[in-house]
């Protein structure tokens, strides 16, 4: 199993995904806010999604960007929201090209928010609900209007549980199990986990791959990113250790999908020519 | 589908002439097998890597108008050889009648100070510094797929993207088209069909476009993908649906002649050209094949998603390829893998190449990853077995090449970047080499 691959990441049929395609959301926002910047741990979950396409004889990769979501659960200047999505989208886009990913997909929670049948799944699950938040109700209607129309049959998520058992309430897994509840037909689904990213913060070692709260401890897709000062600025060596560790599978894989080494010779090097491969074209980061 | 009023009356027109002229098709018994070709050309100023300007280029193509025409690139033109009659003089009359063909290129190229680069992307132009032919149509044509842009990224690259390109960007690259006579039209669709089949094993032989922009995208093949990313005009309820693009694949195999019409009627027309709705359908139909008529009631069927290959033979040796395969598909009844099996094999193939994975069904419905070279070996295979059965056997020793490309495991593009890696190991700039090596794709008079 990749190392990028959460522990609980349950074995799938490969058979029930064949020529239909995997499905990836990522959040803006978070409880702490929004984050414009993008984490070089948000390349784990496509990465991930890609190893499960691989694997499931897949023919593609959705990607849902949740930019209305965020200004649907906090208040947050539009235009920071859009930027963003804007950045996530084209790293997305740039990953997929480098790795090779047949057919990328990727949408907007904008352009599918106004569609009847996702306005009509939003109303069932918010129904059937019963008082859970709106995060949930629209986390649940985008994997099932996707399941439904864009011939997803895989989800790839990101967990901080190690088990099934051991389940926060904003984890991933709650999310899937909250979208099993409100849409049953959706059991066909089959449901991989990526591990979380890594932070320089030894009080809070592990964290969401596509969201930075606090810069000054998360690599950061940015062409101006110093990786090895942010890395010399952690004293903690347990932490920056994990978290090397944690790059150098991001390298790994990364080298082994796309099917050519990246430049440099040291994981901080690959690390910085990874951020510089994904980065062309992409607007400058002012910061969270 | 319709989206306008000029959409609604071309697509009525297209619908009514195209069922007329493929019913008043010319009947079996006057079959006659012919074969022709379409080759794109990028055209610089003579022992330089400077891309003509369009006066020069017209006048090139006014030297022999009914063998020469413009394309999309004001320094583009294509050659359109006269079809040849297989079951006379075989494949050398057809590598014969190519070699004419481009050699007369060649030469009213050299009248004007000017010579023609055989290369399926021309990788010295930027992206986003195309000049367009002034001609009306590829103005109009290109203008609208631009205005209505899906807004999906339009770069390449594996490690470096190239610039955001435009519609234009297909004035950079150069196919080979081979236009095959059809003995009527359900020989033509079951075709037709196998030719869409047929795609990614033949693409992943001939890789011929992976410097573009001025960088390496490390693609094999990057033209199709930069025409299929710069003609992007779905909304995004139906890329989410998956509905085709005018170019490329189409989203199914076709049942009989209605279903193939109506899948081409179903794209805005664009131009409004009265009584011309069935050369309009049929010329902004870019399908990877797709069917015409000739004035004289031929059915053909042209195959069009390979890029220009380094020489006639290599065309040639393609060509017996497909032909091959076509006349093994013709009277087998095996049922054709799915599109989207193909679709995604097709851009497999466009990435890597022969080094490409396929993945395949087995009758049992059991999926696996077959490397693009062992499917490309049994599809040699099969192209030899097809050839002698129709009585072409001249083709089979065409096909060497492609063996000795298969037993190297190097398409042309890899065969490009080594040159470009050996020129820079040699202390040449990357910019430098790229010149030489586009100098290197240059046609001789004479040669």
């Amino acid at each position: 199993m990749n190392e990028l691959l959460a522990p609980v990441s349950m074995a799938f049929n490969p058979s029930a995904v064949t020529g239909r395609r995997v499905y990836v959301g990522f959040g803006v926002a978070g409880r702490k806010g929004l984050s414009v910047a993008v984490p070089v741990d948000m390349l784990s979950l496509i990465i991930v999604a890609e190893l499960a396409r691989r694997a499931a004889f897949a023919t593609g990769i959705t990607f849902l960007i949740a930019d209305t979501h965020a200004q649907r659960t906090g208040t947050y200047e539009p235009a920071m929201v859009a930027r963003a999505a804007r950045r996530r989208r084209h790293i997305i886009f740039r990953a997929c090209d480098a790795l090779g990913i047949p057919d990328p997909k990727v949408f907007l929670a904008s352009q599918i928010e106004d569609d009847e049948l996702y306005e009509s799944l939003v109303k069932e699950a918010t129904s059937l609900a019963r008082g859970d938040g709106e995060y949930f109700i629209r986390e649940s209607a985008d994997i099932e209007f996707f399941r439904r129309v864009g011939d997803v049959g895989m989800k790839v998520g990101w967990t901080l549980a190690s088990s099934s058992k051991s389940v926060g309430r904003f984890d991933e897994q709650a999310f899937d199990k909250f979208y099993l509840e409100m849409f049953p037909a959706g059991k066909q689904m089959k449901f991989v986990y990526a591990s979380p990213g890594r932070t320089l913060d030894p009080t809070k070692a592990k964290a969401a791959p596509y969201l930075d709260f606090e810069n000054r401890v998360r690599i950061l897709i940015d062409r101006d990113e110093d990786v090895q000062t942010k890395l010399d600025g952690c004293a903690h060596e347990p932490t920056k250790q994990a978290a090397l560790e944690y790059y150098a599978a991001i390298v790994r894989a990364w080298e082994e999908l796309a099917g050519f080494s990246l430049e440099g010779d040291t994981v901080v090097e690959k690390i910085e020519n990874l951020i510089c491969t994904v980065t062309p074209g992409m607007e400058i980061s002012d910061g969270n | 589908m319709a989206t306008s009023a000029l959409d609604l009356t071309m697509s009525r027109e297209y619908e009514e002439k195209a069922l007329e002229a493929f019913a008043n098709t010319l009947p079996r018994h006057d079959f006659v097998p012919t074969v022709g070709f379409e080759m794109e050309y990028s055209v610089v100023n003579a022992g330089s890597t400077s891309l003509v300007d369009e006066e020069i280029r017209d006048k090139i193509v006014a030297e022999s108008p009914d063998l020469l025409g413009q394309e999309l690139g004001a320094w583009q033109l294509e050659v359109k050889s006269k079809p040849v009659n297989l079951a006379d003089g075989g494949f050398p009359e057809l590598s014969g009648q190519q070699y004419e063909s481009e050699t007369s290129a060649v030469d009213a190229a050299v009248k004007h100070q000017a010579e023609l680069v055989r290369l399926g992307s021309f990788p010295l132009q930027r992206a986003d510094e195309i000049r367009k032919s002034r001609s009306p149509r590829y103005q109009s044509v290109v203008n609208w797929h631009d205005s209505h842009h899906s807004g999906i990224p339009t770069s390449i690259g594996a490690s470096h993207a190239t610039r955001p390109a435009s519609a234009a960007i297909v004035a950079l690259m150069n196919s080979v088209q081979f236009n095959v006579a059809m003995q009527s039209v359900d020989d033509a669709i079951n075709l037709l069909n196998v030719s869409l089949a047929i795609v990614p094993q033949i693409i992943a032989l001939s890789g011929n476009s992976r410097y573009l922009d001025r960088l390496d995208t490390r693609y094999a093949d990057t033209r199709m993908l930069m025409w299929e990313r710069t003609h992007d005009t779905r909304t995004t309820i139906e890329r989410l649906a998956d509905e085709p693009l005018r170019v490329g694949l189409p989203d199914r195999y076709f049942q009989d002649i209605r279903d193939y019409v109506k899948y081409v009627k179903h794209f805005p027309f664009l131009l409004n050209k009265p009584g011309a709705a069935f050369a309009v359908g049929t010329g902004l139909n870019w399908s990877d094949a797709r069917l015409k008529v000739t004035d004289n009631g031929v059915i053909l069927l042209e195959f069009r998603p390979i890029s220009i290959q380094p020489s006639v033979e290599d065309d040639i040796a393609i060509c017996a390829l497909y032909l091959g395969l076509l006349e093994f598909h013709r009277k087998r009844s095996a049922s054709l893998p799915s599109l989207f099996l193909i679709k995604a094999n097709r851009f497999f193939a466009m990435r890597d190449g022969l080094n490409a994975k396929f993945i395949e069904i087995d009758g049992n419905g059991a999926k696996r990853y077959m490397s693009a070279s062992r499917v490309v070996a049994e599809s040699i295979e099969k192209a030899k077995v097809g050839l002698i059965t129709a009585g072409f056997e001249s083709g089979v020793k065409s096909l060497e090449i492609l063996q000795r490309r298969l037993d190297a495991m190097r398409v042309p593009s890899d065969e490009f970047a080594s040159g470009m890696q050996q020129l820079q190991g040699s202390g040449v700039s990357f910019e430098d080499a790229l010149k030489q090596m586009v100098r290197g794709c240059v046609l001789r008079s004479g040669q």
